[in-house]
C-alpha cells in the first residue's frame, strides 16, 4: 500500500478525535449533528438523586386506560432490569412505542395517548437490610408523578410539559415573591425547541417592556 | 540576501532570536523518524489478533439479546426510534422492512462469528462495522450506547489492520494450502499503525471521560457517584448499595480514577508506567461492574486492553500456553488431529469466500423463516390480534390525579453523626462518645430541594429538648453540619440527634455519652 493512504487515514482519524474532545471540552457544537455522539465520550454526564420510570398509556373513547408499552407480547430489557421505555430520558420516542402497539393489537378506538413521568428518590432503592443499617425510619417510598405529553390517537403532539425534576427545580427558584412580581412585569418568550424535529415550542424567557 | 544556514527570525522577549534553519531540519528529521517508527514498525498483528478474538464475543452479549426483538427495534413494522430524532436532524439512514432487518440482523450475527474465529475476516469485519452501527442508530433508547460507539470504532480499526494473519482460520487455512511456511518465523507481518490508532482511541477516550468528570462539580463531593450506585438502571451491582455508605471513599477514588484518566494516555507508552496504568485499568472497570451493574462496558475495554500487548509478549505467553497444553496432555491429540497432511488444492480462497457467501445467505433466510413462524405480535395466533392490557383506576388516579407536593423526607439523603470529615463528608461513623469529644452532625439533602432551616436539635433520653442548633441550607448546598461538644455540663446517658424540617421531624439518631457522672462542686 502507497505509504500516503495510511499517512492520511491516521492524521485524518486522530484530528477527527481530537476535534471531539475540543467540542466536548468546550462545549462547541456537541449537539450540532448526531454523528458528534461518535466522537464525544461523555459516559456518566450528568446524574440525578432520583429514579425514573416511564408510563405509555392510551385512554379508550369509552374512558378505560391501557398500557400501551410494553405491548402485551411482552417487553425488552436491553441493560437490565428497566424495560425498554424507561430510557426514553427525553420522552421524544415513547410515542412511536405506543403507536406500534396500537397498529398490533386489538382495542376499542383510542380519544389520547399519554405519557406519564415517575419519579421517586434513589435511596429507596436500597434494599431492605441496607435500608435498616441506614435509617431509623420505615421504609415509606412513594412515587411522584408527572404528564410529560399528550397525543392524538395517530401521534401528534397536542400538550407538553418539562420533567418533574425540572419542575420541581424551578418551584423551588420561583418560591420568591420578589422573583415572582419580577416576572409577571413581563410575558412569556416562546421559542422553538432546537433539539426537536417536531417544531416544539417552549417558553425559554421572559420578555420585559423596554419602558420602565 | 539571507545567508545560507539561517533559517526563521523569532522575536522573543522583544529581542529578534534567529534560528538555524538546520535546527529545524533536524527536528523535522528526528519527528519524522519517530513518527514513522511509533506508526510504521512492522510486526505480527499478535494485539490485534487478540482484540479481534474477544470483542465480537463481547459484542454479541448485546446483539443476541436483541435478535428475537428485530422486528420490535429495528424495522417499519415496529418502533424504532432513531438518533437523529433527538438531534433535530433529518433522517441519516433508511428504516427498513422487517424481513429485510431480520436478515441483515441476522448477517451481522454470523459476522460478528466469523470476525472471532477470523474467517473471511477483512470481509466479516467490514460487514460487521457497517451493520453494527446501523442497528445502533436506529434504535437509539435500546440499544445506542457509548459501548456501541466504541465498539463501532475498534471494527473499524480491525477493519483496516490485517488482524486475521494470524491465530485465525484464514491463517490456518492459507498454512494449510502452503505447506512451505509452517514454523512461526512464516507469519505476515504488517505495520502497525491500526494497533497505535486503537491504542490512541482507549487513551482520548479516557481523556474525554475525564473531561465529562470535570464539568461535574458533583462528581468530586462524591455526590454524583453516590446516586448513580443507587440506580437501577443497569444489571444487578451488588456493592453500589453499600458503597453509598462510604462517600469519603467514593471521592477518594474519584479523585484517583480522574488522575488516572488524564494521564493514561502517556503512561501506557512507557516502559515502565504500562503495567501500572493497565493494573488500575483493570480494577476500575471490574469495580463498575460491582458498583455500578455495567457489564458489556467493562467487557469491552477489558478486551481492548490486548492491544498493548506487544508481539514479544503474546510469543512468550503463546508459548507458555502450548506447554500447559502438553503437560496436562491435550496437545498429542490436537497435535495428531491438526497435522494432517492436505492437499493444498482443496483450500483454494474461493472456496472459502463462497462458503461465506452461503453461510451468510442460509443465516438470513433461516433467521427470516423463524422469526416470521415465532409471530412476535401474536396477530396470527388462534386468538387474533392480542388485546391491551388495562390499567386500574387506582394507578390511574395516582398517575393523573394532582401533583404531590415533595415530601420533607424524600429532601434528606443521610442523617449522620460523627468525628472527623474528609473531603467535606463524614469520614467516620460514631454512636458513643466521651467529655471533652465534639461531635459532628451532618445532614445531607439531594437535589432539587428548596431553600431550607433545618435543625439538629439535642434530646435526652426522655425526649426532652436539650440543645437546638439551626442552620440554613440554601438550594444549592447539599451538606448542613452541626458541632455539639460534649463537655462537663453533659450527664453520661443516652441522647437522640433530631433532624427537623418545617416543624416537622423527619428521623433521629441515637448515641451514648459514657465516663462518670462529673463530680458536683459545692458552692459556698
Amino acid at each position: 500500500m502507497k505509504r500516503w493512504i495510511p499517512q492520511v487515514v491516521i492524521v485524518g482519524y486522530l484530528s477527527v478525535l481530537m476535534y471531539g474532545l475540543f467540542c466536548h471540552a468546550l462545549y462547541y457544537k456537541v449537539n450540532q449533528h448526531p454523528a458528534m455522539y461518535w466522537i464525544i465520550w461523555d459516559m456518566y454526564c450528568g446524574w440525578s438523586a432520583y429514579e425514573t420510570r416511564n408510563h405509555v398509556i392510551g385512554e379508550g373513547e369509552s374512558g378505560q386506560y391501557y398500557q400501551l408499552a410494553p405491548g402485551p407480547w411482552g417487553s425488552f430489557k436491553p441493560h437490565g432490569d428497566a424495560e425498554r421505555r424507561h430510557y426514553d430520558y427525553t420522552g421524544l420516542h415513547s410515542v412511536r412505542l405506543a403507536l406500534n402497539t396500537l397498529r398490533h393489537t386489538e382495542h376499542e378506538p383510542m380519544a389520547r395517548l399519554l405519557i406519564v413521568e415517575e419519579t421517586w428518590p434513589r435511596k429507596y432503592n436500597l434494599s431492605d437490610e441496607l435500608w435498616a443499617r441506614r435509617y431509623t425510619e420505615r421504609k415509606d417510598k412513594q412515587s411522584y408523578y408527572q404528564m410529560r405529553g399528550i397525543y392524538t390517537p395517530d401521534g401528534r403532539l397536542t400538550h407538553e410539559w418539562p420533567s418533574w425534576l425540572t419542575r420541581v427545580s424551578q418551584e423551588c427558584v420561583l418560591d420568591n415573591p420578589r422573583l415572582l412580581a419580577d416576572m409577571k412585569k413581563g410575558r412569556p418568550f416562546y421559542a422553538v425547541e432546537p433539539g426537536s424535529s417536531r417544531s416544539r415550542v417552549v417558553p425559554t424567557a421572559y420578555e420585559l417592556p423596554t419602558a420602565q | 540576501m539571507r545567508p545560507v544556514g539561517f533559517g526563521c527570525d523569532l522575536w522573543v522577549w522583544g529581542e529578534p532570536l534567529t534560528v538555524p534553519i538546520e535546527l529545524i531540519v533536524a527536528m523535522t528529521r528526528r519527528f519524522m523518524t519517530r513518527w514513522n517508527t511509533f506508526f510504521f514498525s512492522e510486526e505480527v498483528p499478535y494485539g490485534m489478533a487478540l482484540v479481534r478474538f474477544v470483542l465480537p464475543l463481547v459484542l454479541l452479549f448485546g446483539v443476541l439479546r436483541r435478535w428475537g426483538f428485530v422486528r420490535e427495534l429495528y424495522s417499519l413494522d415496529g418502533s424504532p426510534t432513531p438518533l437523529w430524532v433527538g438531534y433535530g436532524a433529518s433522517p441519516l439512514l433508511p428504516e427498513v422492512a422487517a424481513p429485510l432487518a431480520v436478515a441483515l440482523f441476522a448477517v451481522l450475527t454470523v459476522s460478528l462469528m466469523a470476525v472471532s474465529v477470523g474467517w473471511r475476516t477483512r470481509l466479516s469485519l467490514i460487514v460487521a462495522c457497517v451493520l453494527y452501527p446501523y442497528f445502533g442508530i436506529l434504535d437509539a433508547v435500546g440499544t445506542l450506547t457509548k459501548y456501541t460507539v466504541i465498539g463501532s470504532h475498534v471494527l473499524l480499526l480491525l477493519a483496516l489492520s490485517d488482524s486475521g494473519a494470524v491465530w485465525s482460520a484464514d491463517e490456518w487455512f492459507r498454512r494449510r494450502s502452503d505447506a512451505r511456511n509452517p514454523s512461526p518465523a512464516g507469519l505476515r507481518k504488517s505495520p502497525v499503525w491500526p494497533r497505535r490508532l486503537l491504542q490512541l482511541l482507549v487513551g482520548l477516550i479516557y481523556l474525554g471521560a475525564a473531561f465529562t468528570k470535570m464539568h461535574t462539580p458533583a462528581y468530586f463531593s462524591g455526590d454524583q457517584l453516590t446516586f448513580w450506585m443507587l440506580a437501577d438502571m443497569n444489571f444487578e451491582n451488588p456493592l453500589g448499595g453499600i458503597m453509598s455508605f462510604y462517600p469519603p471513599l467514593l471521592t477518594i477514588m474519584a479523585y484517583v480514577t480522574i488522575i488516572w484518566e488524564v494521564l493514561f494516555v502517556f503512561l501506557v507508552f512507557s516502559p515502565v508506567w504500562r503495567l501500572p496504568a493497565l493494573a488500575i485499568g483493570v480494577v476500575f472497570h471490574i469495580l463498575t461492574y460491582f458498583t455500578l451493574g455495567l457489564i458489556v462496558f467493562p467487557l469491552l475495554f477489558l478486551g481492548l486492553y490486548f492491544v498493548f500487548v506487544e508481539p514479544s509478549e503474546a510469543e512468550r505467553a503463546a508459548v507458555l500456553v502450548k506447554r500447559t497444553i502438553a503437560r496436562w496432555g491435550i496437545a498429542g491429540q490436537r497435535q495428531t488431529r491438526w497435522s494432517l497432511p492436505a492437499p493444498s488444492a482443496s483450500f483454494r480462497p474461493a472456496y472459502s469466500l463462497a462458503a461465506w457467501g452461503l453461510l451468510m445467505a442460509t443465516a438470513a433466510v433461516a433467521s427470516v423463516e423463524i422469526e416470521h413462524r415465532r409471530d412476535v405480535y401474536g396477530e396470527h395466533s388462534a386468538n387474533g390480534p392480542l388485546p391491551l392490557k388495562t390499567i386500574g383506576p387506582k394507578l390511574v388516579k395516582e398517575m393523573l390525579g394532582p401533583s404531590r407536593p415533595l415530601r420533607p423526607q424524600d429532601m434528606y439523603f443521610a442523617f449522620d453523626v460523627g468525628t472527623k470529615t474528609l473531603g467535606g463528608q463524614l469520614s467516620d461513623s460514631c454512636d458513643t462518645f466521651t467529655h471533652g469529644e465534639r461531635a459532628i452532625v451532618q445532614c445531607s439533602l439531594q437535589p432539587p430541594h428548596p431553600d431550607m432551616w433545618v435543625e439538629a436539635n439535642l434530646h435526652d433520653a426522655d425526649d426532652h429538648l436539650i440543645k437546638r442548633i439551626g442552620s440554613v441550607v440554601p438550594r444549592e448546598d447539599l451538606r448542613a453540619e452541626f458541632y455539639y461538644l460534649f463537655d462537663e455540663s453533659f450527664l453520661p446517658g443516652e441522647y437522640d440527634f433530631v433532624l427537623r424540617f418545617d416543624g416537622v421531624e423527619l428521623t433521629r439518631r441515637r448515641v451514648t455519652l459514657e465516663g462518670q457522672t462529673p463530680a458536683l462542686t459545692a458552692s459556698r
